[in-house]
């Protein structure tokens, strides 16, 4: 796993982290089964509170990405691609709305907005990121 | 075909002669046979035929099954043929235990007192079937595994560019590998268990040999968690088990050369854990890659990972990022 915290971005820590590893698992560099350093170990080496490192794994085991038991290290779960609920529709539509609003207040246009979104989709594509990487598992012997 | 069952012929062949002469005999047995015998021949544990005979029949199978695993592991790391000096344990170990049990019921037989080590027929039957298992093992032809072949890579070159970027960035970057397979669970959670038990039942007879088993124990467990590496701007280290003791450290500026290669733990390092090899210091605990590190003191340092390329790209990057700095 590779994380790495940017002091100049306005974005919190624990965000960072969380949008660190939602990447790795998208391009599936991060597999369900994959461990994760200890909250302790995280919070040491990027040398962030353990509030914060806490946080970030808090985040992603409620959005159902994480596995973390008590007593145990965290590790990446197994994945339900193809349940998307009405529920998850809904967010990702607020969510969505959201990015809209502040892009339209910015002064950003609506053509721009899309090109910003297509040129993501396209770059999250060439770093790997396929259906297939979020459901292959990986196994040590 | 990757397993190659014929290699353990002559182990089979002395265990169906063992069962196949103490059945052929069974109502011949005294009531009574020496199980165990101390250096001057005098029996110390004696026991029904049938539990000598059960013993003897169940450890062969049991080294039988552990040979035709270690085999079959030997065979899936192998890249060219080499002697597989591992196949030759079912052979010697269940041909010493048949021939000394065997040697034993004969002579219950005869009505002896004194038991006698049997060498001569030690040298025979031992000698026998593992020289038999050595000609097998060097006629054994080799057969490529695909299991042989490397796994490819996760590395793609957005990684590299994705890493990059970060640099450029100037964040404080820290990379994470983590080798802990089910196997090192079952080692350092059921072992544990297991001599703990033991030294319940052992501690009335034999107290060092109960604290023996409690200290096996409690070192075995401090090894769950497996290995743990770390490469930040501090350098790379690795960490082992619960209490995540450190057992290798080297800062950036100590890094000469770093590589991804490819290894075969049994026929390379003789096993998996931390080894040392050829003038190599390697620490892995599953899987055959890893990135050999070349320290500016002349060591050479394996780590073991299943996502070597990116470990090494990783080092790599944060090396000349250190060697920009200084």
């Amino acid at each position: 796993m590779l994380v790495s915290i940017n002091e100049g971005s306005r974005q919190p820590i624990y965000v960072q982290i969380v949008r660190q590893i939602k990447e790795q698992i998208l391009v599936g560099e991060l597999v369900p089964g994959d461990e994760l350093p200890s909250v302790r170990d995280l919070g040491e080496s990027l040398g962030i509170s353990l509030h914060t490192a806490r946080s970030a794994y808090q985040t992603l085991a409620e959005e159902g990405l994480l596995r973390v038991r008590l007593g145990k290290k965290a590790r990446i779960a197994a994945l339900a691609t193809d349940a998307i609920t009405t529920s998850l529709t809904d967010e990702y539509a607020l969510r969505i709305r959201e990015l809209v609003v502040d892009g339209l207040l910015q002064g950003w246009a609506a053509d721009e907005l899309h090109q910003m979104l297509d040129r993501e989709i396209e770059a999250m594509s060439e770093r790997g990121a396929t259906l297939e990487s979020l459901s292959n598992g990986k196994e040590q012997t | 075909m990757r397993r190659r069952y014929w290699t353990h012929l002559p182990a089979v062949a002395v265990w169906v002669g063992f069962v196949a002469w103490f059945l052929s005999r069974a109502s011949e047995w005294p009531s009574r046979v020496p199980l165990q015998v101390g250096w001057e021949g005098e029996v110390t544990s004696w026991a029904s035929p049938w539990l000598a005979f059960g013993l003897v029949a169940g450890l062969g199978l049991f080294f039988i099954a552990l040979t035709v695993v270690l085999d079959d592991l030997w065979a899936q790391q192998e890249s060219r043929k080499k002697f597989n000096f591992l196949s030759l344990l079912d052979e010697l170990v269940l041909s010493l235990l048949v021939t000394i049990q065997s040697s034993f019921l004969l002579a219950a037989m005869d009505g002896a007192t004194v038991y006698r080590f049997p060498w001569a027929a030690v040298w025979v039957v031992v000698g026998g079937a593992t020289l038999l298992g050595v000609v097998i093992e060097l006629k054994r032809p080799y057969r490529a595994s695909a299991d042989a072949i490397p796994a490819e890579g996760r590395l793609t070159d957005a990684f590299r560019k994705n890493l990059e970027v970060r640099i450029k960035r100037r964040e404080t970057i820290v990379f994470w590998d983590t080798q802990n397979p089910k196997y090192v669970a079952w080692v350092s959670i059921g072992v544990p268990l297991v001599l703990w038990l033991s030294a319940v039942f052992a501690i009335r007879e034999s107290g060092w040999a109960a604290g023996l088993n409690i200290a096996v124990g409690l070192f075995l467990l401090l090894l769950y968690g497996g290995q743990r590496t770390r490469v930040s701007g501090e350098g790379v280290t690795i960490r082992y088990g619960l209490i995540g003791i450190r057992i290798f450290r080297c800062r950036l500026d100590e890094i000469s050369g770093i590589r991804v290669r490819t290894f075969a733990p049994l026929a390379d390092f003789g096993g998996y854990g931390i080894r040392t090899a050829k003038g190599i210091t390697a620490y892995y605990l599953a899987g055959r890659t890893g990135v050999q590190l070349e320290l500016v003191n002349r060591r050479s340092v394996l780590i073991g990972s299943s996502n070597a390329e990116q470990l090494a790209a990783v080092i790599e990057a944060l090396t000349s990022v250190s060697e920009v700095a200084n």
